[in-house]
């Protein structure tokens, strides 16, 4: 099967991201598309939500007080399952899909239409990086206690000392180029805290292209995102052993 | 012989990468807030560690500091509005993006919320760099009677080349040290 056809059958994919990133006008207020985009958009996302800059201040000894700043940085435009985002950002526009996830060749001609609306009422500039990024939780069955990271993942995260450690956590991250096209991955793999007799390994997988492109130009950007798919693909079937893709391949 | 500034990038990847990860989050799921939770967890490590990160970590300590000062508006007793929360992070993560070794700046609060990242070689030799909350960096510099001014964008990642050899040029009294590669 090639990269460009992979589908399994129950993916273990909890969210989809597709992040366009952007130079927008420099006066350009985020804040000021929300009516504009809100009937471009509201048909098919209802609930709109300002996503407000904020931080924690954690102080010893005082509980930590949230500040609110005021500044949006972002509008979130959401179905009304709450499965389905779109957000237009102060760097640029995100689509977001939760699971359950059919497939990106189903949700293209909705990012279209997101996108479009976008360009039009935020008149991006120019677009600098396009992103794809799956977030998948695999869960990993205990067998007497132990789980071999082996048997599911080829590039699994190993202790200095196999046999007089045992691994308790983990955060393995890496970045690379693609040789041929130049695109960016970048993988993570962290483990979540045990779940019953399972172990819930997250793999952000991501690809992206670093490239100047003109944001009116749908049929590049698709075929952009479209080899990004390849590419998180191949990343994907390299990082699962077969034996971990076959659960997936099941009904 | 000075390294080339490719060589030099490449050496701080690690972390800055992991910094612009957790920059760029835009994921909505519990699961991505987690993977960005780990990853600041990271970061903190290797920021705390004066080996890995030492004159970096005073750099952010004083414009924590800074921003503490001045996040009230009207800090100045002139109206001046409190320094922006993105602002903040924008210079936080422009500080992390600077190369190991590359001259760290001083901090100033401006009027309209932005931060001052400022190279100071004298009076007439200086480069100034405005970060607001956009990925758009103004700055202008002075080099005796010479002066000039541009914007450039940064990424949170890589802080652009020609940004790096401008302040490298008049902080070196013109002369250029580090060659971009």
């Amino acid at each position: 099967m090639t990269d460009s056809v992979f589908k399994l059958k129950n993916p273990p994919i909890i969210e989809a991201v597709l992040d366009i990133e952007c130079d927008l006008p420099p006066n350009l207020k985020i804040e000021t598309l929300k009516s504009a985009a809100q009937l471009e958009l509201g048909k098919s996302y209802p609930k709109v939500q300002s996503v407000l800059e904020h931080q924690f201040q954690a102080r010893l000894n005082e509980s930590p007080e949230l500040t609110i700043k005021g500044g949006v940085v972002g509008l979130q435009f959401r179905h009304s399952d709450e499965k389905q985002v779109v957000q237009f950002r102060a760097q640029g526009f995100s689509f977001n899909r939760l699971a359950p996830y059919t497939s990106l060749d189903a949700y293209l001609p909705q990012i279209k239409k997101a996108w479009t609306a976008y360009v039009k009422l935020a008149s991006p500039v120019q677009i600098r990086i396009i992103r794809l990024r799956y977030i998948n939780r695999i869960l990993l069955p205990f067998v007497n206690g132990r789980i071999e990271m082996n048997e599911h993942f080829q590039n699994g995260p190993h202790v200095a000392d196999e046999k007089g450690l045992t691994l308790i956590g983990f955060l393995n991250q890496y970045t690379a180029v693609d040789v041929n096209t130049g695109y960016q991955v970048n993988s993570v793999l962290t483990a979540q805290a045990p779940e019953d007799d399972n172990l819930p390994v997250i793999f952000d997988n991501s690809a992206m292209a670093l490239e100047t492109m003109e944001p009116e130009n749908w049929t590049a950007i698709r075929s952009k995102i479209i080899e990004l798919r390849q590419l998180k693909n191949r990343i994907f079937r390299n990082t699962l052993t077969e034996t971990c893709l076959n659960r997936y391949q099941q009904s | 012989m000075p390294e080339p500034l490719s060589t030099v990038l490449s050496l701080c990847l690690g972390y800055v990468v992991l910094n612009g990860y957790r920059r760029n989050d835009s994921s909505v799921s519990p699961e991505g807030n987690y993977v960005a939770a780990g990853v600041r967890k990271v970061i903190k490590s290797a920021e705390d560690s004066q080996a890995l990160f030492g004159a970096k970590s005073a750099a952010l300590s004083e414009l924590q500091h800074l921003a503490d000062e001045c996040a009230s508006d009207d800090w100045d007793g002139n109206g001046a509005l409190g320094v922006d929360l993105c602002a903040f992070w924008n210079a936080q993560d422009f500080v992390r993006a600077l190369p190991d070794e590359f001259p760290l700046p001083e901090f100033a609060a401006e009027p309209d919320g932005s931060i001052s990242l400022d190279w100071i070689r004298s009076r007439h030799q200086l480069f100034s760099l405005s970060v607001g909350t956009s990925n758009r960096l103004a700055y202008a510099w002075l080099d005796g009677t010479n002066k000039g001014h541009g914007v450039d964008q940064f990424d949170g990642i890589t802080v652009p080349p020609r940004l790096l050899s401008q302040i490298q040029s008049i902080l070196n009294n013109g002369k250029l040290t580090i060659r971009i590669a």
